[in-house]
């Protein structure tokens, strides 16, 4: 069986390492490259040069690998903190690496490494913030993940089948049922912030058998009251959710944002909540700085006790991580 | 008479400076070796990295090679121009001496 672990503040101070160790070689290949010889003899110096150009070329070579390596490692435990990896989260990571998603029709590929790299952040996930404070149902979950890590061909049955949801919940004791898919989001304690329009939704509504969908179907109706009223937090039709819409596009394009976020998290989300309508009006003028600086916020702030993924959705609807967090600095 | 080309002063300062180059990139990769080695990630993206740095300190020792086979280049030319400039010198003094001899 193949051995799992990590821990990503191990990743995140290697990555640091990394970037240091980077730059150092980059500033000695400059010297090395740009330093002046002594007079020599010609022929001498003609050799001496090359050697030097060729040792402060392979010295700059490993300066750009490792920066790419630390991006990569970066990225990775970023994603892990974002808690990104979640087992209800694999098809949309998977579109995140560029693995086709379940379309209509279409079943999604992915690939061993994806598979047990999921099962090693999930891991990672319960191992960061103990196991003990999460529900038993992720344990479930993680359990699940981890066997399909373990048996890649019993997960490849599962994701390849389009069914993944199904097969997932009905191995869970006491199974969540699919329709009421919002309710792992109260039993993870998780604040989700999904930032999508119609076509990130129809890829939602596939893999959470269209229940995401009709939720944040229900929830913009009602957010349209809410919102009228001044209201700011909605209860969905499933009442675990707390819904926080706000609609920034053109015509034809409109956008909407759905916070869903556990009952248990309602008093201490308060007034982050109210720092989420700021984003939102923010969003809409377009202040990305001002927004990053928002999630940065909303992230300290959740920190230790809560779960945040966000999701937004690009020009062609396709899923991908939302704005950077700065982890690293 | 042409002198010779070359201050061997500035050449073993230029060895020397490669040879503290080299050093500090063997330090500098010893040392991030060993951090990603002791990195928590076991898994094929963990492997991955380490297989990775392995390739790299393998550049890295060509290029220290390199930095140290220049360095000695530059010390046995360093000495080469002594013993030319020294060889000159005496060459000098005999033709003076030969010279006030000759007187």
């Amino acid at each position: 069986m193949m051995r799992i672990a990590l821990d990503p503040t191990s990743i995140a101070v290697t990555t640091k390492s990394l970037v240091a160790g980077a730059a150092e070689l980059s500033s000695l290949s400059a010297r090395l490259r740009n330093g002046a010889l002594p007079v020599m003899p010609y022929g001498t110096a003609a050799i001496v040069d090359a050697g030097i150009q060729q040792a402060a070329a392979g010295i700059h070579s490993i300066a750009v690998v490792l920066v790419e390596e630390a991006t990569e490692l970066a990225r990775r435990v970023a994603m892990l903190r974002c808690g990104v990896a979640g087992g209800w989260d694999l098809t949309l990571l998977g579109r995140l690496f560029g693995i086709p998603g379940p379309s209509a029709g279409e079943a999604p590929r992915l690939p061993r490494e994806f598979v047990e790299e999921q099962s090693i952040a999930w891991l990672a996930w319960l191992s960061e913030k103990g196991a003990g404070r999460l529900l038993g149902r992720l344990e479930e979950v993680n359990g699940l993940l981890e066997a399909a890590a373990a048996d890649y061909d019993h997960a490849l049955e599962l994701f390849e089948s389009g069914r993944y949801w199904d097969i997932l919940m009905s191995k869970s004791e006491g199974a969540v049922p699919l329709e009421d898919f919002s309710h792992l989001f109260s039993q993870s304690k998780k604040l989700g912030i999904l930032r999508t329009g119609a076509r990130g939704l129809g890829v939602l509504g596939n893999v959470a058998g269209a229940s995401l969908a009709f939720e944040h179907s229900a929830a913009r109706s009602e957010m349209g009251r809410a919102f009228s009223a001044g209201g700011s937090l909605i209860f969905t039709r499933t009442a675990p959710l707390i819904a926080y819409d706000t609609v920034t596009g053109g015509a034809g394009t409109a956008t909407a944002d759905l916070l869903a976020v556990s009952l248990e998290s309602v008093s201490d989300m308060e007034i982050e909540l109210d720092e989420l309508k700021a984003w939102s009006d923010a969003n809409a003028s377009g202040a990305n700085g001002w927004m990053l600086q928002r999630y940065s916020q909303l992230g300290d702030a959740i920190g230790e006790s809560d779960w945040l993924s966000m999701y937004e959705t690009d020009d062609d609807g396709d899923l991908r991580l939302g704005p950077p967090w700065r982890w690293f600095d | 008479m042409i002198d010779p080309v070359g201050d061997p002063g500035a050449l073993r300062a230029k060895a020397d400076e490669l040879r503290m180059a080299a050093g500090a990139l063997g330090d500098l990769m010893m040392g991030l070796t060993a951090k990603v080695d002791a990195m928590l990630f076991v898994g094929p993206a963990g492997d991955r990295v380490r297989e990775e740095m392995r390739r790299q300190r393998s550049v890295a020792q060509r290029s220290y090679a390199t930095l140290i086979e220049v360095a000695a280049r530059l010390d046995s030319t360093a000495s080469a121009v002594e013993a030319e400039i020294h060889a000159r010198r005496v060459a000098e003094l005999r033709r003076l001496a030969e010279e006030r001899d000759g007187d």
